[in-house]
């Protein structure tokens, strides 16, 4: 059996140990060793790659426990199987329930135990990264299929609003940017349930015309995209998006600016986006002040700022004639 | 879901209330278990441990022993592939705990097709 892009990490504070694996193991892995679990922390943390690591137990400063524990958080696509001439179950069971060991091999070693451990070890680390790449495209392909339905939804919604299609584009820009730079676990995209699509889109609706009713008690529409503003920013979770809130009024113009971050964080074109009411509602308001502001002759602008966090955006509302 | 063998199955049900759980017996044949349960091997004879049975890859094993040996743990690890070690008190955490990957796993295997 000769498997030698197998790279494995060795670490047994015995020399002689080291020694040993290394001649029994090398002409069928790669093999390195370490002294102490430092001392293979160090080696990864300067950019050294292993598939395999192997720890013995009972060590002076770090125990193998903690190696492999410390491993299992910080590079946890390395297999990690423990190593003891011991019967300590505390430090066992943390192998297990806390590093995720694959195996435990007892000293002194049986060679073709730990050839076959080693090897096993290495496909299970083939299929987990089989899978993931797997799970990346199943994501891609439900992100895809997620948001053609919604936006095919609020397009449906708009049309029989009797919103302008420039609102709707609008939309979609808006939402599209403020969520851009949001990272997320393909994991939660696998588990969004599809069969409640069409039921997110007749809550939006829902919510837009009862803000519909709410603003209709207000003729002109330069009072209707103030009062829409205005809830917008009170429907932030609190002490976000009203902080960095600025108004100004000059040559006929309004100019309104303030951190999107919060109010457009979730976006209900963003799959993995909140579905909850207060999050519905706030893309309902979102898509109202653009709706008015279409018929001001006003444009709403998102600029990602990156000076100050990740993902946040500053917007900005200008109204292109007096109010 | 969860699976159980176990010869106290009233013991587990009180410290798993509220749960479903299907019960077998060390002595019977295992049925296969759907994508992504539980499987929870309580005080597993030695003798059982030292033959394996096949058990679906997807399935999440937690072996649950008031005092385990360190003979006990190296079979359900190499030979069940044992991912979490619990006694009775800190069964309902182990199971939650593992209940998000397995439904993450349910999710993915509806999306993807069925696991390896």
């Amino acid at each position: 059996m000769s498997t030698p892009q197998i790279r494995v990490a060795f670490v047994d504070d015995e020399p002689r140990t080291l020694r040993a694996f290394r001649w029994e193991f090398g002409e069928h892995f790669h093999i390195k060793t370490f002294l102490a679990g430092s001392e293979l922390l160090a080696a990864l943390a300067a950019g050294e790659q292993f598939d395999v690591l192997i720890s013995d137990q009972r060590m002076p400063g770090m125990t193998g426990d903690e190696v492999l524990k410390e491993v299992s958080e910080r590079y946890p696509p390395i297999r990690r199987l423990v190593m003891t001439a011991y019967a300590d179950v505390g430090p066992l069971q943390t192998c297990v329930n806390e590093a995720g060991i694959d195996g435990y091999l007892e000293k002194p070693w049986d060679p073709d135990e730990v050839r076959d451990f080693i090897v096993r070890a290495h496909g299970r680390l083939l299929q987990a990264r089989s899978r993931e790449l797997r799970r990346i495209a199943a994501g891609n392909d439900r992100w895809s299929a997620i948001q053609t339905s919604r936006i095919s939804g609020v397009a449906q919604l708009c049309k029989a609003l009797g919103f302008d299609s420039t609102v709707k584009n609008t939309f979609y820009q808006t939402l599209e940017l403020s969520t851009f730079f949001r990272p997320f676990d393909w994991s939660d995209l696998l588990l969004i349930d599809s069969s409640s699509e069409q039921e997110l889109i007749l809550d939006f609706l829902s919510s837009i015309e009862s803000l519909m009713l709410l603003g209709s008690e207000f003729k002109a529409p330069c009072q209707r995209v103030l009062v829409y503003w205005w809830m917008l920013l009170k429907e932030c979770p609190e002490g976000q998006g009203s902080s960095f809130f600025k108004q100004c009024h000059a040559n006929g113009t309004i100019s309104l600016s303030f951190d999107a971050g919060a109010p457009f964080g979730d976006s209900i074109l963003d799959p993995c986006g909140d579905r909850d009411p207060k999050t519905i509602r706030r893309n309902a308001l979102l898509l109202l002040v653009i709706q008015e502001l279409q018929a001001l002759g006003g444009s709403l602008l998102l600029v990602p700022d990156n000076a100050r966090f990740k993902g946040d955006l500053l917007m900005r509302i200008e109204s292109g004639r007096a109010i | 879901m969860i699976h159980c063998i176990s010869g106290q199955p009233d013991v587990i049900g009180r410290h798993l209330a509220g749960d479903d759980i299907i019960f077998h017996s060390y002595d019977q044949p295992l049925p296969p278990f759907p994508i992504g349960a539980i499987l929870i091997l309580h005080e597993p004879p030695i003798a059982w441990l030292r033959n394996p049975v096949h058990i679906q890859p997807s399935t999440q094993r937690i072996l649950l022993v008031e005092n385990p040996s360190a003979g006990a743990i190296r079979l359900a690890v190499n030979q069940f592939g044992v991912v979490r070690i619990s006694d009775l008190a800190s069964l309902s955490k182990a199971v939650k705990e593992l209940f998000r990957d397995s439904a993450l796993m349910a999710a993915q295997d509806r999306v993807e097709g069925p696991a390896i």
